[in-house]
């Protein structure tokens, strides 16, 4: 200490303890560095110098560094000899600089003392860094004297330090006569150090200002009114925008928690989980306290003091715990959803009386202390009354019933309630030591509407760009310079396209997460055991296709559990598989196309049953030879159920056609393989993104239209021969032996000026669900990447059109959609029943 | 005025930045965890941070001994809860200036705000 | 919580309460209409509109919006008036019109923008009823200003999703 001038405590902090982190960053990354890299030995470089900054002249540090600075400088320019020596020495002479810095004084405790006393009779009861400097001094004394054995003025030390702390929490009601308490203090620990005075007077003067009575905090103490009033509606209040932020932003924490909580199940000691999920919990109550959202401060709050504990390592997150947590995790997902709603409806938040069961338990498991009586435990956490324990504990001690047992036979207790309250006592006992690293993320959150936009902008940037390039006055110009710029106008503008494209991209992680909730709650409310793993989280899909494909997924997670895994165990091992179940989901690209996989190791689908219930169901004829593959596909039609019993799993009346409907509705198909007694792998393929499709323009009359290229088998001009007409009303056209219904565009969609003899005209044969079709339009116009628009709800559910797309001129092109053309065309009795 | 918010909850930063906007504290820049903030005051220069405490990647405590080894000396002021109370002396020991409990009223941080710019400067 | 700026009113009392506010006027023919301020969000010239098969003949077609795409509703078209050519002053109001619990974004064609009005509630009466020979559910109610006649519309219903897709409808019906 000796040797730092101390004008004030803040002046001290500052320069000692910043400098001992400097010097202790550098060092690190001395004996970091790479000779090879220079940019890394500029940066230190730099780092060196700017670190000398705020010592004064004379400093023998500010001396050091800068010689370190030199050296380096000289590594860089190759002027050393053995350059990895030479740092090395660097570091080494560094971290002894570091060791060099001012300790607090051993023998001249005085000087210290008078220090503090100046710095008292200065600081200003609002200064807090010089409060806080004032505390680490009455530190070093307290660690002096219980070296010296001087415990009385160690214990005075340390008392004026907690007196300082409480000034700087704000706990001190007085705070002048705080700081003329610890003077005083300081005045005898003087006296004591310079005149020898005996250190019992010392334990007179200790300081004696009353910590003031600190209110304790609504959120923390006010349960019992809370609850009482909670069965009152509420009304949010407060910015709209921040609720909405507070909702999006809660469901992303608590939608995390359900993995981390999984995790923690398999391994308890997760730290990154748990911190995790102790954040998520820390983050919601802090938003909600200030959004005034009662409810969700309380439970999640609750939720926190149990994760603290955990973190602590006083308490093992393990199974009945993990469920109250998942409890308390699905309750704040419905509070959650309730300002939801009440944002979107009449502002009044819903009520749930569930609350008055979850806080309770999170209070037990929370509040368990190591040793705690089952009956403290259940009377604390508002349980049970004080009064029925000591019943029970009268009556126990005639029967020979265990306390638990007691209360629920005489109803005073829920079973879960005693069995929870049994586990918190178990896990409180069993703690653990916990570290905490932290996870790691490095994304940017964007608002999805900033980044519609932004892909908007690129879009109509690059419609501008084509117009540009391609104007006449422009290629008259005939500029070579002009055309080179153009041209790298024009990749520029292509790079910034597909990049744009690629923001819309988002990994399938989080949708396999909440498989992993479903699976877990599947196998528990069926008795099944499933274990449940994921490969390919990383694959990534347009986000509206994630969006979208989560309700499939649901759907047939679900069927894997409760249809595909036997019901009976040992059926399982009279197959030779392992009694826990197994259900995968798989992502994967695969030939331009994303691949996902649900695989399970389960019975495996019945083909003669499937066949079987399809004849009943009047879904196919009897006798129709099927491979396994059409056969498996029958599950996807309307109205099939292979489920011998409707559970409460699968039974919602939602068949695998809807599934197979929201899939196609996605321009992806489904597929299935199964082995009967091994399993089945259902395999969803879906297009890149959603957004950008391969089209064909073509023309009908003045009109145009895009066809998706995908769709397209061929196009050709038919001749006389080819073409015929069937009872005056159809119009077929021989394609190669095989004899295709023809549609004229024009007259599905009534536009006039189209060519009418369709040996002028173009025939373009579609593929609409592996049935061809054909579609007759004016010519071909050429082919380009077009970005989908949806018409909005305006048009949603129009029979042939099933999009728009910004063409290069700017206008709107519509999307032609085969299978609604073909009803259309059906239902106009324009199509023939070729069957 | 230029100031950092540092909050790994983009609801928390916006009521911070709505609370400094009453103040006339309007040019703010964001980081969502320690380590941004920390690359935020690398790259500009701020006459006050925000700086929560609990968040991934680096912690609050952790980003302002970071900070203040870089030889940055503008006020840094602790947002916490409760929960970190206990340890609000070893962050002001750490080199922040203050601190405000969440959750706070607007004036309430105003006020702190108000405090310690007059006393840095000062 | 609903945007309800055209707010319909039960009663004729509260009518001119809950009506009142600024509202951008706009001319079919000799006809003036207004339209709730809050539900207007711009007003762009006549652009090219590519028709839409199969939708009724007052859905004039779609155009792009700055990227996005939106139906366009020709007003005359709708009430049944005389279709007129476009001239230099025909242009499109680009409204958000609440669809469920949705709010779009659809164009609407009009003859001419006269101005923004604001209409106190002592200018406003309900609508008049003709019975059923003409529909005026649309209309919310009639405004007062400087010896003229306003009809207050009710944008959500004039653009009504179901009616755009009425004829659709018929034809998935067979």
């Amino acid at each position: 200490m000796s040797d730092v001038t101390m004008e004030s405590g803040a002046a001290l902090s500052g320069a000692a303890g910043g400098a001992e982190a400097l010097l202790g960053s550098l060092v690190a990354a001395l004996d970091a560095a790479d000779v090879g890299d220079l940019p890394g030995l500029a940066a230190l470089h730099t780092r060196l110098q700017q670190a000398t900054s705020g010592l004064p002249e004379s400093s023998a540090l500010r001396a050091r560094l800068l010689d370190a600075a030199g050296t380096i400088e000289a590594v860089v320019l190759g002027d050393v000899a053995d350059p990895v020596q030479t740092l090395a020495e660097l570091a080494h002479d560094l971290a002894d600089s570091c060791d060099e810095t001012p300790e607090s004084g051993t023998a001249d405790m005085t000087a210290v003392l008078d220090q503090i006393a100046e710095a008292l009779l200065l600081v200003e009861a609002d200064d807090l860094p010089a409060l806080a400097s004032l505390h680490t001094q009455f530190e070093r004394i307290a660690d002096w004297a219980e070296a010296e054995a001087e415990f009385e003025v160690a214990k005075v030390a340390s008392e004026a330090g907690s007196l300082l702390e409480a000034i700087v929490l704000a706990e001190v009601a007085d705070e002048a006569a705080a700081l003329r308490s610890i003077m005083a203090s300081v005045e005898a620990l003087q006296s004591v150090v310079r005149d020898g005075r005996q250190a019992r007077d010392v334990a007179m003067m200790r300081p004696s200002t009353p910590v003031a009575e600190v209110e304790p905090l609504a959120e923390v103490d006010a349960d019992q009114p809370v609850a009482a009033a909670a069965a009152q509606p509420q009304k949010i209040e407060g910015d709209e925008s921040l609720l909405g932020d507070f909702v999006a932003e809660a469901r992303e924490h608590l939608e995390a928690c359900d993995v981390n909580l999984l995790t923690l199940e398999t391994d308890p000691t997760h730290d990154e989980a748990l911190n995790a999920v102790f954040r998520a919990f820390h983050t919601i109550k802090g938003v909600a306290g200030f959004l005034a959202l009662r409810d969700v401060t309380r439970l999640s709050h609750e939720a926190e003091n149990v994760l603290e504990r955990a973190r602590s390592g006083s308490l093992l997150l393990e199974g009945m715990v993990v469920d109250v947590i998942f409890e308390a995790v699905d309750l704040l997902k419905a509070l959650v959803q309730a300002v939801h709603d009440a944002l979107h409806g009449d502002g009044m938040l819903a009520v749930f009386p569930e609350l008055d069961e979850v806080v309770p338990r999170l209070k037990l498991i929370g509040g368990a202390p190591a040793g705690a009586k089952l009956g403290d435990l259940l009377v604390q956490a508002g349980l049970v009354t004080k009064g029925a324990v000591d019943s029970a504990l009268q009556r126990q001690s005639t029967g020979n019933l265990k306390l638990g047992e007691q209360l629920v036979k005489d109803g005073d207790a829920k079973p879960k309630d005693v069995a929870i309250a049994l586990r918190a006592q178990k896990s409180a006992a069993g703690g653990r030591q916990a570290q905490s690293p932290s996870m790691a993320t490095d994304t940017v959150r964007v608002d999805p509407d900033r980044l519609d936009r932004l892909i908007d902008t690129i879009g109509e940037l690059v419609i501008a760009e084509s117009m540009v390039s391609q104007a006449d006055d422009i290629r008259g110009l005939g500029s070579a310079s002009v055309q080179r710029q153009i041209s790298q106008l024009d990749k520029i503008t292509r790079e910034l396209q597909e990049l744009g494209t690629s923001l819309r991209m988002v990994p399938v992680r989080a949708t396999f997460q909440k498989m992993a909730r479903l699976v877990r709650d599947l196998g528990v409310k069926t008795g099944k055991q499933v274990e449940f793993a994921t490969t390919g989280e990383d694959t990534e899909l347009d986000r509206s296709v994630v969006e979208r494909i989560g309700d499939p997924l649901v759907h047939m997670v679900r069927n894997a559990v409760d249809h595909g895994i036997e019901t009976e165990v040992d059926d399982r091992l009279a197959a030779g598989k392992p009694a826990v179940a197994r259900v995968e989901l798989r992502a994967f690209h695969k030939g331009g196309n994303i691949h996902i996989e649900i695989h399970d190791d389960g019975r495996g689908l019945d083909k003669d049953a499937i066949v079987a219930k399809a004849i009943e169901r009047g879904i196919i004829k009897e006798g129709e030879p099927l491979s396994d593959r059409e056969a498996y596909a029958l599950i996807f039609e309307p109205g099939f159920s292979t489920a011998k019993q409707v559970t409460d799993v699968s039974g919602r009346g939602v068949g695998m056609d809807v599934v197979k409907r929201n899939i196609e509705a996605l321009r992806g198909a489904v597929d299935i393989r199964s082995e009967k007694g091994k399993g089945s792998v259902f395999t969803i393929r879906l297009p890149l993104t959603l957004a950008v499709i391969d089209g064909m323009v073509v023309r009908v009359g003045d009109e145009r239209y895009v066809l998706p290229t995908l769709s397209i088998v061929t196009s050709i001009r038919p001749s006389a021969q080819t073409l015929s007409s069937v009872l005056d009303r159809g119009e077929m056209l021989d394609v190669q032996g095989q004899l295709v219904p023809l549609f004229r565009l024009s007259s599905l969609f009534g536009i006039p000026g189209a060519i009418e003899d369709a040996t002028e005209a173009l025939a373009i044969v579609v593929d609409d669900d592996g049935r061809r079709v054909c579609l007759l339009a004016d010519e071909l116009l050429g082919q380009q990447q077009i970005v989908i628009k949806s018409l909005g709800e305006t048009m949603r559910g129009l029979l042939g059109i099933s999009g728009g797309a910004i063409m290069p001129d700017g206008l709107v092109g519509l999307i032609l959609d085969v299978s609604g053309l073909v009803k259309l065309a059906e239902g106009n009795g324009l199509a023939l029943d070729l069957v | 005025m230029k100031a950092l918010v540092v909050d790994d909850s983009g609801v928390m930063r916006r009521i911070v930045i709505g609370a400094l906007a009453k103040a006339d504290i309007t040019d703010v820049v964001q980081a969502g965890d320690g380590q941004e903030a920390v690359a935020a005051v690398v790259e500009h220069d701020f006459d006050l941070v925000l700086m929560d405490w609990n968040m991934p990647n680096l912690k609050g405590i952790d980003a302002v001994r970071e900070i203040r080894a870089m030889g940055c000396k503008m006020p840094i002021i602790m947002v916490t809860t409760e929960a970190e109370k206990s340890r609000v002396l070893e962050a002001i020991k750490a080199g922040a200036n203050n601190y405000v409990i969440k959750p706070f009223e607007p004036q309430m941080l105003i006020d702190k705000v108000t405090d310690t710019l007059a006393r840095a400067s000062a | 919580m609903a945007n309800e700026a055209t707010g319909r009113a039960a009663t004729a009392g509260s009518l001119g309460e809950s009506l009142a506010g600024k509202y951008l006027t706009f001319q079919l023919g000799a006809e003036e209409y207004g339209l709730a301020i809050l539900k207007v969000r711009e007003i762009i010239g006549l652009l090219d509109i590519t028709s839409v098969p199969r939708t009724p003949d007052f859905v004039r077609g779609v155009i792009n919006l700055r990227g996005k795409v939106i139906a366009v509703v020709d007003l005359r078209a709708k009430f049944g008036m005389v279709t007129v050519e476009d001239t230099e002053q025909t242009c499109i109001i680009v409204v958000d019109a609440q669809a469920g619990d949705r709010v779009m974004q659809m164009g609407v064609l009009v003859d001419r923008v006269s101005e923004v009005r604001d209409i106190d509630a002592g200018s406003i009466e309900p609508p008049p009823a003709f019975g059923l020979a003409i529909d005026t559910s649309f209309i919310l109610g009639m405004g007062k200003v400087s010896e003229r006649v306003l009809m207050l519309l009710d944008v959500d219903k004039v653009l009504s999703v179901n009616e755009l897709l009425a004829v659709d409808t018929v034809a998935s019906d067979f």
